[in-house]
């Protein structure tokens, strides 16, 4: 017997529910202590100012309000390497002398602090049609923390860290006692790239 | 009869599509009868500075926390009653202490007890409810009396008597209690304003909390090399949180959000408000990160890697180490 009307529109929906929930990602935060091994040797500050726009329109045309949001924000990111990473080959020993071969460069901490933020009240503007609120306050900052972080590689943070990881090290080494002390960096990526049409 | 019928369907038909589209436009299902448009502007992020220094993050805490307003208004109300218990019992103490002082000065020498009741006044200057304090003092006592009786006690050595019975009789912890119930009262007014009341803004933080040691004072006196013993011990160096964090994204590679508003309504609607909640989502986790044990677990953690770290550095798998704190070991750890 042919399926009717009502319970193909039926089957239909229940597809789409069906396919839309299994691209839903879930994640879960777990709560615990992890073990870590990493040497901060820079920390680097930041600053970006936010600015944000909403326009609402009416069928797609006319515009009936601007909204504008102004803010000053920092981030502070601290580099260093993870030595976890540093494996028995990567160090050669000849007498007094020694040469490291350390993993590359990556970003410890990456902090993009509320506390800091400044909202700029007197070019922050609402009107009647047109608002942002702290919902699409918290979209512009996800979207300038991705601006920020994709910015990271062309800072000179990497060669700056490098640079003072060296020294901290040879001085470290020098009170183990070793006279000459070479110190190469591998190359690898400082965080992940991020795409924001990835991730909207 | 046929043309009554038509008119009805028509009207039905009518009304259908007036409900259809009146559905339309408020649900507007693909944003075309009112668009929003929400654009970030292209602004250059410009680097400040970057500054050495030298942290070993041994111990890392990942942690979900969810507050509201209502949870940031009760936590801050609870801090100020805490704060004002505190601060009516320093006023209560200093005057106190003040009156004893004016008790204690020699009666003939005028010019020592003008000072001592100068003194008082001026030491209460400086005092959160000072004045509420003064206000019951004299409410106890008697309007305008406080001032007169210090006058006549200056003028008049017959007025001492006055001093010491206030001292034993009157200023007693009930004045402190008075003060206290009387400020609650104004406190719990604020705190459960109808404003207040009415604003809610529940939001769920992601974020991690570091732990480890700070290396930027480190010198060759805080690393011992005891080859003898196969030891190393760093010294002077305290296990603590480097870092805790709550960014707009948790992990932006996986689009998972750092802060996640869950719920808000119009009175929240406000930066000022979402930021109280977010310190609060901020305290939570550090205390969170703080009750797992993450100070302990960064020292263990850090001997453990460290060790490693040495055997390799000197080819040496026997090598242990150890982190003390206390600096006054610096003399007993042979070098």
């Amino acid at each position: 017997m042919a399926m009717g009307l009502k319970a193909k529109i039926y089957m239909a929906i229940l597809c789409s529910t069906l396919l839309t929930s299994c691209q839903d990602k879930r994640y879960f935060t777990v709560s615990k202590v992890k073990d870590a091994a990493k040497l901060a040797t820079s920390e680097t500050i930041i600053d970006k100012i936010v600015i944000g726009n909403e326009e609402k329109k009416i069928l797609r045309i006319i515009t009936i309000g601007r909204a504008r949001f102004v803010c000053y924000t920092q981030a502070v990111v601290k580099a260093g390497i993870d030595l976890k990473k540093i494996e028995e080959n990567d160090i050669s020993i000849k007498g007094k002398q020694i040469s490291l071969h350390l993993p590359s460069v990556e970003v410890i901490n990456f902090s993009y602090p509320f506390d800091k933020f400044k909202v700029d009240r007197v070019l922050q503007d609402d009107d009647l049609f047109a608002k942002i609120d702290v919902k699409d306050m918290e979209e512009l900052f996800r979207q300038s923390e991705i601006d920020i972080r994709n910015l990271l590689p062309y800072t000179g943070i990497i060669e700056a860290t490098e640079q003072k990881t060296t020294q901290m090290l040879e001085m470290l080494l020098r009170t183990l006692g070793y006279k000459e002390i070479y110190i190469t960096y591998r190359k690898g990526p400082l965080m992940p790239k991020i795409n924001p049409k990835e991730i909207q | 009869m046929m043309g009554k019928l038509f008119s009805f369907s028509f009207l039905l038909q009518a009304l259908a599509v007036v409900i259809a589209v009146l559905a339309f436009s408020y649900f507007d299902p693909f944003d075309l009868l009112i668009s929003n448009k929400l654009t970030l502007r292209d602004t250059p992020a410009q680097v400040q500075q970057i500054k050495s220094i030298g942290e070993l993050i041994s111990a890392e805490y990942y942690g979900e926390v969810i507050s509201s307003y209502s949870h940031t208004v009760k936590a801050n109300k609870d801090t100020a009653i805490a704060q004002m218990k505190r601060d009516v019992m320093v006023v209560h103490k200093q005057f106190y202490r003040g009156l004893l002082n004016i008790i204690n000065a020699d009666l003939s020498d005028k010019s020592d007890i003008k000072k001592r009741i100068q003194s008082l006044q001026d030491s209460l200057e400086h005092y959160s409810y000072a004045n509420a304090y003064l206000d019951v003092f004299e409410s106890n006592i008697g309007r305008g009396k406080m001032a007169q009786q210090i006058k006549n006690f200056s003028d008049d050595s017959k007025q001492t008597n006055f001093f010491q019975y206030l001292a034993i009789n009157k200023v007693s912890i009930t004045y402190y209690n008075e003060v206290f119930s009387k400020e609650l009262e104004s406190i719990n007014k604020i705190f459960n304003s109808s404003k207040i009341k009415n604003s809610q803004l529940i939001l769920v933080g992601r974020g991690k909390v570091q732990a480890g040691f700070k290396f930027d004072s480190l010198t060759t006196r805080n690393v011992k090399v005891d080859t003898a013993r196969n030891r190393i011990v760093l010294v002077g160096l305290k296990p603590q949180i480097l870092s805790c964090d709550i960014n707009p994204w948790f992990i932006p590679e996986l689009g998972l959000k750092g802060f996640e508003i869950i719920e808000f309504n119009k009175n929240a609607d406000n930066i000022d408000i979402l930021k109280q909640v977010k310190l609060n989502c901020l305290d939570s986790l550090r205390n969170s990160a703080i009750r797992s044990e993450i100070l302990i677990k960064a020292k263990i953690n850090a001997e453990q890697n460290l060790k490693n770290l040495f055997s390799l550095l000197l080819n040496n798998k026997d090598i242990e180490v150890k982190i003390l704190a206390d600096t006054s070991v610096l003399m007993s750890v042979k070098p």
